[in-house]
């Protein structure tokens, strides 16, 4: 008796330990040997999963390896990576936000792979837009893959401009063939008057899921200060009060008075705003060139939308929006098969297969060694990879601090409630701002 | 049973594994958490250590205090308004025999829902267009509010959606206090002349004592460690307007990679619950 219940405590105790243990030094295999590379990307929408799933069944297929994946939404890969990457039971590549608060902090800790060589090596260098691969680089090492070009726009019901008579106020931009703009900023205010007037809802914001109204003023912040003056203030000694930022935040809160946005703004989610500018109730969507997956999958009829570049407030500004590359591909640092992953990540990024995530994926890659002239693509994809030639300046709150964030977007809730006036909130920012870059909390791109 | 010394090794052995899994999973993250608050921590990157720094910073902290008056928001109306709806509930299905399990199973429904789920639901349900909190409120003529949006009215919003999921529980302990108090108390009662509001007050509330007692201390500890609910509805917002300690830890940890500061407001929390829990306990002793 004494001898079974010796075996039954010292099993008892050996379980749980085993919990714990394990292969941690070793490549993943699987029982055929292989070596397995893990993948954690964010490619939800239903075209660019099956897209993805693709590309690693060929790579399988040519390839002595054995592909993992993992789709997670943005915010639980944002926690999820964070624990996990210190840890060997990672992923091997990850497509996360490529931001300074973000890849580039895990990069300043010694997590992620530097691809310098590998980019010099696959001839990244020639093959990816400069400016794209300026948002991965920190101290001068290139740490990530950009893969998707976005920046901010507006989307249009050209239903709805027709019912308002309003469908000649679109123009095409000048020297551009698919990208459309207006003539005046002004032509935009008076769009809002109108639906609003006809009983339509202006514009589909919805600012309950933080970051949604932060969309709208990075671009109205572009459209009123432009490219020079945005990087003076990141790169400079200007700050966040300067009064192309504040006219900025009071065009937001001027908006939010005369109720062009959708009731109780601060109470409605991101998707709720989509699906009512989809069933045709908002006439207006200032957000992103990354929606267009989802309208293409969700819009009753997609072809009811066209993207429109919104010239700046005093039409002196060139025309741009404010432009990221959202994600990017990284290596973990402590991945056992680097060698693969760069392999991986030079095949979904070549030049044949950056035309497939745009015909099959509506993603904008940033392989700058494609022809889209012959392509048979949705509308809006044509405009959204033409209007990517424009000289955009930032989506903010992919490339600042994380403290900067809060009180921007806090203070434009804030806005909205009439808690705070717009000269508060850009006092915030700048307070924020000038308290992340003494701690060394900001993007060094140099 | 003679407890011996054998009998104790023997107890010893037989719980030693537990324990070990207890310390690996409870006691060692509490310590390692306390330790960390005394750093500054990104998560991935070089701690430094900073001593009590980050405590300091909470006690100036606006967000912080406001997240405090949110946690006591929620103490109160979760004490008073579950246990209110159920105690009643409770009394109503006593009284019957016929269908009072199926009304306890339907009553009990919301507790066991996932509080993912709930915040969907209640999401739409606040909605200020399509919701129909909002319809109902216009039939009958008073106008749409924006409840999840307007800092007035998201804490109590989000209060009501978790209210809903937690009467059912005090319901089925109220039930099941009242069915053990003994028949003869009552009918003595009755015979004495004291009425239903007198036998309600006089009898029943004061033999649901242990009830009342779980069910405060079970209400006070949740509404401490409330997250879901308030993190998929609002995220705190607007403007930290629904902002709990859970909430704004989970925050300053993981998207503001300020890990020593969530693990110093983790600190704090663990450190009131514990002293309420203790005081409250104390209390009740006493009382007894």
């Amino acid at each position: 008796m004494k001898k079974v219940i010796s075996v039954f405590l010292m099993a008892s105790l050996l379980v749980p330990l085993t919990l714990f243990a394990g292969g941690a030094n070793e490549v993943k295999s699987t029982a055929s040997e292989k070596p397995v590379l893990v993948i954690w990307d964010q490619f939800f929408p239903e075209s660019q999963d099956k897209l993805m799933n693709s590309f690693i069944e060929e790579f399988e297929s040519s390839h002595n390896v054995d592909v993992q994946r993992t789709v997670y939404d943005t915010d639980s890969l944002r926690t999820t990576l964070r624990t996990s990457l210190t840890t060997e039971s990672g992923p091997d590549i990850f497509y996360f936000d490529a931001g300074p608060a973000y890849l580039g902090a895990f990069a300043s800790a010694g997590m992620v792979k530097d691809l310098t060589k590998a980019y010099a090596d696959k001839g990244w260098n020639n093959r990816l837009a400069d400016w794209a691969v300026g948002r991965v680089t920190y101290e001068s090492k290139k740490y990530g893959v950009p893969h998707e070009i976005e920046y901010t726009c507006v989307y249009l019901n050209k239903t709805i401009l027709e019912k308002l008579g309003m469908a000649n106020i679109l123009v095409k931009a000048e020297g551009f063939n698919d990208v459309y703009t207006l003539k005046t900023f002004e032509d935009y205010e008076n769009l809002l008057a109108a639906s609003k007037k006809a009983g339509y809802m202006p514009i589909a914001l919805g600012n309950r899921d933080p970051g949604r109204g932060g969309h709208v003023s990075s671009y109205l912040i572009a459209l009123t200060a432009g490219r020079d003056k945005i990087d003076s203030i990141m790169f400079g000694d200007n700050s966040w009060e300067d009064p192309a930022v504040v006219a900025s935040l009071e065009i937001f809160n001027d908006w939010n008075k005369k109720g062009y946005y959708i009731p109780s703004t601060n109470s409605v989610s991101y998707d709720e705003a989509n699906a009512l500018f989809f069933n045709g109730t908002c006439t207006t969507n200032p957000t992103g060139t990354w929606l267009i997956a989802d309208i293409l999958d969700q819009a009753p009829n997609s072809g009811d939308y066209v993207i429109c570049m919104i010239p700046s407030v005093d039409g002196n500004l060139p025309l741009a929006g404010g432009s990221g590359i959202g994600s990017a591909f990284a290596v973990s640092a402590k991945s056992k098969v680097q060698d693969l992953a760069v392999e991986f990540l030079d095949f979904i990024t070549d030049k044949k297969n950056s035309e497939k995530w745009i015909t099959q994926g509506q993603v904008i890659p940033a392989n700058t060694e494609i022809d889209t002239s012959g392509m048979d693509l949705p509308f809006m994809m044509k405009q959204a990879i033409e209007g990517a030639a424009l000289n955009h300046c930032y989506n903010l709150d992919v490339v600042m601090p994380s403290s900067f964030n809060d009180a921007w977007l806090s203070g434009l809730s804030a806005m909205v409630n009439g808690d705070k006036t717009p000269q508060q909130v850009a006092a915030d920012m700048q307070k924020a701002w000038v308290s992340a870059k003494a701690s060394g909390d900001y993007w060094k791109a140099k | 049973m003679d407890i011996n010394r054998k009998n104790i090794k023997n107890f010893g052995i037989f719980l030693l594994p537990t324990v070990i899994l207890y310390c690996l999973v409870m006691i060692y993250p509490l310590l390692n958490t306390v330790y960390l608050s005394f750093f500054k921590w990104n998560g991935i990157g070089v701690k430094s250590f900073i001593g009590f720094s980050n405590f300091k910073e909470i006690l100036l902290d606006p967000i912080f205090w406001k997240a405090i008056e949110n946690n006591l928001l929620w103490i109160v109306l979760s004490i008073i308004n579950p246990m209110f709806i159920g105690l009643i509930i409770s009394v109503l299905l006593s009284n019957i025999t016929k269908g009072q399990k199926i009304y306890s199973a339907i009553f009990f429904i919301p507790v066991v829902l996932s509080l993912v789920t709930v915040s969907l639901v209640w999401g739409l349900m606040y909605n200020p267009i399509i919701g129909p909190v909002n319809k109902i409120l216009v039939v009958l003529g008073g106008k749409s509010v924006g409840w999840l949006g307007d800092p007035k009215t998201v804490s109590l919003a989000i209060i009501i959606a978790g209210n809903w999921t937690y009467f059912g529980f005090c319901t089925v302990i109220f039930l099941a206090g009242l069915q053990s108090i003994e028949d003869s108390i009552i009918e003595a009662a009755i015979i004495d002349g004291a009425g239903g509001f007198r036998r309600f007050f006089s009898i029943i509330i004061p033999n649901l004592k242990n009830q009342v007692n779980l069910l405060v201390i079970n209400s006070v500890i949740g509404s401490f460690k409330v997250f879901d609910i308030i993190y998929n509805m609002t995220f705190g917002g607007p403007n930290h307007s629904s902002e709990v300690i859970a909430t704004y830890m989970y925050w300053e940890a993981f998207k503001n990679g300020r890990v020593g500061y969530g693990s110093a407001l983790s600190t704090v929390l663990t450190l009131v619950v514990g002293l309420f829990s203790i005081i409250y306990l104390k209390t009740m002793e006493e009382k007894a």
